[in-house]
């Protein structure tokens, strides 16, 4: 075992130090703090890298926390979804912070500007946990420290809207949180166990396939309004379009992916146990998919405010996560899985290249937004980018997943489900381009429009470089599929091995 | 129409849990596979391995230390939520109105029993490690006694008493023991978390991190106490 493992606890204490420093240290010099942010995001980036060049060699990273193997002790692993999420975890809180600068000083008074900053650090901290959770209570716990800062964060924006938009958050976020809970209640009580492979190999034995149903219904339900996934997604809108953009972007980027995270956990443990066939949960999955493809993209479309419609098509690319990973075939899989971090870059830039044209004009409808193209050039030119890529235009970042999961459809004898597929494809593409219209041919309607500067470069250079990878990403489609295909196979085989 | 809905979705969805929860091996039973299997082995060497009195310290601040560090987080986020969301009403518009003074009896009686609610509280946190009780415990005393205090000495007095920098600090100390002990552990013992050895190395990380659980969860409470205070006078 090399000294690398060490850095797996490092990975998430790190951020949350910093963190937690930052209201102490910062709570006068406010500007100082951005630059604290920025450096402690840096370096658990740089952490979360050599973990990834660790796994990458050597297969999973195991961390018995404390020294106390598993069962007894907590055992953190950094596996695929590490690779996966955890890596675009600290690259996306990375440049959501250099871009959040300027947002903050406009959006938020200085002394917010620290618990601001502490709120983003601790929210990586608790999503590098949650990815490295092999215990189900460990999971619980980081569930609860990504959730918490995420309710408060939506709530640093102004106005009356985002305070309701975060309460109702907060309350649709503590049921969900209380059913998970429930459900490691119900699953310690049969299995004296709270590691998730263990309980996986002696759920069986306790013989209440009743109790067990009940637990694995409480963590669907649990994880799929955290996902975010139709028709447990209505807390998302106002949430994710009323939070200020940086946190919008974090949001839609990376939380609600967690969700995801927590559900495919949950697959795992229950394949694992074998007790029941999971059919029932894959066609459930599936066909949640396609509504939401369908219905997110359809709301996405029927939206005037520009940040409304980013809001609901998350909707939609949840739908496409949940359909590849209720398709249950290697290609469908492997498809939701790069969709996931795909996803997470696209909708960062979008929400920091649309919040970029929020913040300089003040304005946040499409139709007010009009030839906006022609003084901020960058900021237009990096949402365009987002947009298609969004839509899944070959050859974007956005395409591979979708491809991949219409290749699934195909393996799993479900060629109908292609048609969903291109449909949710297609409107999207009917709603970036009618943002795409608005911004580069349409005359200007507001007099904001006309003077509006363009955004500093510290949001410039992160949307820029967010826009062209998620136009280019698809190229690198081929080597991400074959990184995460051994956790794509895990994922499928669990309970086949034994 | 919409009331009728919902009764009908609760009783489902009630008569779902019980069917589920019916099937629990009934509590107590010594053969159930809760008590024989993890459980068992904290029982049988947590006092050794542990290397405290109490087991359940043992549990939460050596075997699943990872999760009460979560916990202290989570504590922490909350406060700063609640600070995030108090200002943004910005500071006090108004002065704040004359206070009620509370009936001299009540006065006298919290001025009474201060010290030895204080000294409880500092007992149940000490001890804890090798009692019932601990940092959570006493700490949430110690709060409940300053919100008591600022109930009947006025809350600006408490404000007062603080630099608002300490407070910061004060309000951070539990985390930030846990990082301090976990890098301890890394150090002297080679696992992040790790309780540092030789053992009376390890009492004192022990009575550190019950202290800083117990002042961080006090200050917590405390400034959830006031920030709602300040909100009901604005």
């Amino acid at each position: 075992m090399s000294a690398a493992v060490h850095l797996l606890p490092l990975s998430v204490v790190l951020p949350i130090t910093a963190g937690v420093l930052a209201p102490a240290l910062f709570h006068r010099r406010h500007n100082a703090c951005s630059w604290w942010a920025i450096t402690a995001a840096a370096l658990t980036l740089a952490t979360t890298l050599t973990l990834v060049s660790e796994a990458l060699d050597g297969g999973l990273v195991r961390y018995p926390v404390g020294g106390w193997p598993a069962p007894y002790g907590i055992e953190l692993v950094f596996d695929g979804l590490g690779i996966l999420m955890g890596s675009a975890a600290g690259l996306l809180t990375l440049l959501i912070l250099i871009a959040s600068r300027a947002f903050v000083q406009t959006e938020a008074t200085p002394q917010r500007h620290s618990l601001f900053h502490g709120l983003v650090l601790i929210n990586l901290g608790g999503m590098n946990g949650f990815l490295a959770a092999s215990d189900l209570f460990n999971l619980f716990v980081f569930m609860e420290v990504f959730s918490i800062s995420a309710y408060a964060l939506v709530a640093l924006a102004r106005g009356p809207v985002a305070a309701l938009a975060a309460l109702k958050y907060l309350i649709v976020g503590a049921v969900s949180s209380m059913l998970v809970l429930l459900a490691i209640a119900l699953l310690h009580a049969q299995t004296g166990s709270l590691n998730m492979s263990d309980i996986g190999d002696r759920l069986a034995a306790a013989q209440a396939p009743a109790a067990a149903g009940l637990a694995l219904g409480c963590l669907v339900v649990g994880f799929l309004v955290k996902a975010a996934v139709f028709p447990l997604h209505f807390w998302l809108p106002d949430a994710h379009a009323s939070a200020p953009s940086p946190v919008s972007a974090l949001l839609s980027g990376l939380v609600v992916k967690m969700g995801i995270v927590g559900l495919i956990r949950t697959r795992m443990l229950f394949a694992e146990a074998d007790i029941f066939s999971l059919v029932a949960l894959d066609l459930l999955l599936v066909w949640l998919g396609v509504a939401a493809i369908v219905i997110g993209a359809v709301l996405a479309m029927i939206q005037r405010e520009l940040k409304l419609m980013l809001a609901y098509s998350t909707v939609t690319n949840m739908g496409y996560i949940a359909l590849g990973l209720g398709l249950a075939t290697p290609a469908a899989v492997g498809g939701a899985l790069a969709h996931m971090g795909f996803h997470a870059l696209i909708k960062t830039g979008l929400f920091l290249s649309a919040g970029a044209l929020v913040l300089s004009t003040g304005l946040s409808r499409i139709d007010d937004l009009r030839g906006l193209a022609q003084r901020m050039p960058v900021s237009s030119a990096a949402l365009t980018l987002a947009l298609l890529a969004v839509a899944g235009l070959p050859p974007t970042a956005g395409f591979v997943g979708k491809w991949q999961i219409a290749l699934g459809a195909l393996e799993a004898g479900q060629p109908w489900l292609i048609a969903v597929v291109m449909s949710g494809a297609l409107l999207t593409l009917a709603w970036a381009i009618r943002i795409i219209n608005s911004l580069y041919f349409l005359p200007p309607a507001r007099g904001q429009v006309l003077t509006a500067d363009e955004a500093p470069l510290s949001i410039r250079a992160p949307i820029l470089m967010l826009g062209l990878v998620a136009m280019v990403g698809g190229l690198a489609g081929a080597m991400v599929l074959e990184w995460i295909e051994p956790l794509s196979f895990r994922i499928l085989e669990a309970g086949h091995g034994h | 129409m919409r009331s009728a809905l919902a009764l009908v979705l609760v009783v489902v969805l009630a008569a779902l849990m019980m069917a589920g929860v019916s099937q629990l091996p009934p509590p107590g039973e010594a053969d159930q596979a809760v008590h024989r299997h993890v459980a068992a082995n904290y029982l049988a060497d947590g006092v050794e391995e542990g290397g405290t009195g109490n087991r359940v310290t043992a549990v939460l601040l050596d075997y699943r230390a990872l999760d009460t560090y979560g916990e202290v987080v989570v504590i922490f986020a909350a406060l700063i939520a609640v600070l995030l969301v108090r200002s943004a009403g910005g500071p006090r518009t108004q002065p704040p109105p004359r206070r009620v003074p509370v009936s001299p009896v009540v006065d006298q009686v919290i001025r009474l029993m201060t010290p030895f609610i204080a000294l409880f509280a500092l007992f149940m946190i000490i001890e804890g490690h090798v009692l019932p009780g601990g940092g959570f415990q006493g700490g949430v005393v110690l709060g409940a006694l300053m919100i008591l205090l600022s109930l009947a000495l006025g809350p600006d007095r408490l404000r007062g008493a603080l630099h608002t920098g300490a407070l910061f600090w004060l309000r951070a100390v539990a985390p930030l023991a846990f990082t301090v002990s976990a890098l301890a552990g890394l150090g002297l013992v080679g696992w992040w978390f790790a309780l540092p050895e030789p053992g009376w190395m390890r009492e004192f990380a022990l009575v550190l991190l019950e202290l800083a659980i117990g002042f961080g969860g006090a200050a917590a409470l405390t400034g959830f106490f006031l920030s709602l205070e300040e909100d009901i006078h604005r």
